[in-house]
This record gives structure tokens, sequence and C-alpha cells, in this order.
């Protein structure tokens, strides 16, 4: 089942403030790292808000869940897995919805990372917003943290935040993707650029994703836009993925097509002509 | 004329006047980062305050109890500010080697450049107060 020989990473997708595309990017960067090959499991850590089956079109296949597992209500945790439907070595264990964020305590997730990461490659973990026990519990078992945030002051203070309680906790490997980017506003001066974002918080800059509306598209249709040939934001994620893989790949910049090279001179130039 | 042609948005967007908000954003976020960072490990300042006095402690004696350390709003920008009351300063014997070596690097000649011109201008204004400007 394994790709690998070591044993299977544990990274924690987080943010700190809702909203800003956790369960997106763990979605796609899961499906990405197994169209590679890779055998990934996804964990939905948000006890009560369970979303990332939804994303991922796999709603109507859950039987037993995370708290199910950790309760011991089914004979392991390979029971409650979901198989993704495009890839055979995708699976996703989903939130339990009728239960309270303590019914999982850390040192239970913990166990359960270790079981894990003898059977995959990896395991990715969709942390719940907040700082609270549901934060706790996702964090409690990763070797590695996947902050997501947007170029927004409120979204960039919580991620700082949530940055300095992964390093109290001793995850040493931090790294950053900046979601919905629009290049449009960042020339115009109205937009945190990708490295303002960089320079304040001062972690290792994953990838960044542009803004793109073929997301919420891809959200509907419960496909990830990472399978979407046409979408921007999805080719930004390949590059993460490939970035995940083999950290010496170049970081790639969303804005190079045609279009968006014409706009920005068109732009620039009619800009000069008035100033 | 030229406003009604603004209220159109497409005249606004290229010929209005440029909005910048994301210089705000940044210089407005690296404040807050400040503090927050300093309230969520209050030893930071502690430890900083801590290895100033080790630092000052060989070139002089100050007085610890009335010795201020805060970080501060300054012109938007966030400032350390450190006030240290001296008790004594120490003899020459008791200074580290360092601080008696004569140092000829080239900061050290343009300060004493400074310096002197700013005796020289000094000179001037008193001798000839009027003449100046």
């Amino acid at each position: 089942m394994r790709k690998g020989s070591n044993v299977g990473k544990v990274i924690v997708v987080t943010s700190g403030k809702g909203g800003v595309g956790k369960t997106t990017a763990t979605a796609n960067i899961g499906a990405g790292l197994a169209s590679q090959g890779h055998s990934v499991v996804l964990i939905d850590t948000d006890i009560g808000l369970r979303n990332l089956d939804l994303v991922l079109g796999l709603e109507n296949r859950i039987v037993f869940d995370l708290v199910d597992v950790v309760e011991g209500k089914c004979r392991s945790f390979r029971q409650a897995l979901i198989k993704d439907k495009r890839f055979d070595n995708l699976s996703i264990l989903a939130s339990a919805q009728s239960r309270e964020k303590d019914a999982v305590k850390p040192e239970q997730m913990k166990k359960l990372c270790t079981e894990l990461k003898d059977a995959f490659d990896f395991i990715l973990l969709d942390c719940p917003a907040g700082i609270e026990m549901g934060f706790k519990n996702a964090i409690a078992g990763a070797d590695e943290a996947i902050v997501v945030t947007n170029p927004e002051v409120s979204a960039v203070r919580d991620a700082d935040r949530i940055v300095g309680l992964l390093e109290a906790a001793e995850i040493n490997s931090i790294r950053l993707i900046l979601n919905r980017v629009k290049p449009g506003l960042i020339k115009r001066g109205q937009m945190l650029s990708v490295s303002d974002v960089q320079d304040i918080l001062n972690i290792e800059l994953l990838g960044q994703v542009p803004e793109d509306e073929r997301i919420v598209h891809s959200s509907n249709k419960g496909e990830p836009a990472i399978l979407d040939a046409r979408s921007k934001a999805g080719m930004a994620y390949r590059n993460i993925v490939a970035r995940i893989v083999d950290p010496a790949t170049p970081m790639v910049d969303p804005q190079t097509s045609i279009w968006s090279k014409l706009r920005r001179v068109l732009t620039t130039d009619l800009g000069a002509q008035v100033g | 004329m030229n406003s009604l042609l603004l209220k159109v948005p497409i005249f606004h967007r290229l010929f209005g006047p440029k909005e910048d908000s994301r210089n705000a954003a940044r210089e407005r976020l690296k404040t807050a980062l400040v503090g927050d960072r300093q309230t969520v490990a209050p030893q930071l300042m502690n430890c900083l305050q801590k290895e100033i006095e080790e630092c000052t402690s060989r070139y002089l004696r100050a007085d610890k109890e009335h010795s201020v350390y805060k970080i501060v709003d300054k012109d938007g920008k966030m400032t350390l500010k450190v006030e240290i009351p001296i008790l004594h300063i120490n003899r020459q014997r008791d200074l580290p080697q360092e601080a008696l070596k004569e140092e000829k690097s080239e900061e050290s000649v343009e300060l004493r450049l400074h310096g002197t011109k700013l005796r020289k201008r000094r000179v001037k204004k008193k001798s000839n107060p009027e003449s100046e400007e």
C-alpha cells in the first residue's frame, strides 16, 4: 500500500482564522499527493463541523467517524476509512457531526497518528479554526505544519498567533500557503503582497494560490480543483504538492498566462499616461 | 466635468486617485504583532532586560530599580525604549579591553569629522551670528 520505505509524515493544515481555505487546501494537497502515487489519508479533526467529506464528494459513504475510532467502536481505523472514488490510494477519516470538541483527547490523536504512520506515506490533518481543544487535538500528533492564510490583516494576525503556538508545541517545520491572492489588487497597492506577508510572519513559503472562482465550482461538484486543468488554483496546488514531495522544486508565479501579462501591460501603460 | 466622468467605475479605476491601503495594512499588522508576541511571551521582555543589564554592567553601574524597558509606539513605529539611570561609570581599569582599543574603522573617522563640522559651525555662529544664512 505504501510507496516510501520510511514511516509516513503527519502534516497538520491549520490557520487560526476560519474560512481561509484549510479544508480546500487539505483536499487538494491530498488528491495531488495521491495522484502521484503516494498513499494518503486525510483526517477531518473539526468535530461537530464536518466538511472535508463534502468537499471531496464522499459525504454519502460515512459509516464510522474519528470519534468512533478513538473510542474503539470499530475494529480498527481501517473500518472507518472511506476510499476516494478517483484514487485508490486516497482515503479520508470523517469527523463526528453530533459530538463535542472534547470527545477526543490529544493523547488519543497522538496514538492514532502513530498507527497511521505505519500504513500511509502522508497523513494530513484538517484542523478546526480557533486555538482551543480542536486545535490542540489536531497538532498533538503532527510532525509538520502547513499554515494557510489570506492576505488580509485579520487572517495574517491569527496566522502569527498559530505559528507561535506551533513553535511552542515544538513543531519545527512550519510552512505557509498564502491563499486567495489577487495580483491585480496587490499591483494597485490595495492588498498585502506575498512578500509582505512572508516578511511579517517570517516563515518559509510553500506556495501561493490565486483567487479562483473555479474553486467554488469544484467544491460544488465535490471534485478537488487540482484535477481541473483549467483552474488557476489547481495549478498552484500542483506546484505545492511537488514542493511537498521535493522541497527543491521551484515555486511558480501563478500570474504567467498570456492574458494576465497582456492585461498588466495595458493597465500599466494607461496608468503612466495619466500620471 | 472631470468629476462627473470619474463617477463611471471604469474611468474612476483608470484615472481616479490611487488608493493605497497595502502600506497601512503592513504597518498596522507589524505594530499589532509586536504587541501580540509580547503579551504571548512576557518572558521575552524579562530576558531582553537581563541581557541588556548584563551588557551595561561591564561599563557602568545602573540604577536597576528605576530602569525602564518598554515597547512604545513612536510615530507609528514600534520602538524599544530603554532608560537606564546611571549610578556611576566604570574607571578605565575596569572597562573591557575592547573598549580601550583605538578604532580606525571608517565609521569612527566619519564620526570625528562630523564632530569637527559641528564645532566649527558653532564657532561661526558665536563670532558672527547675523551673517549666517
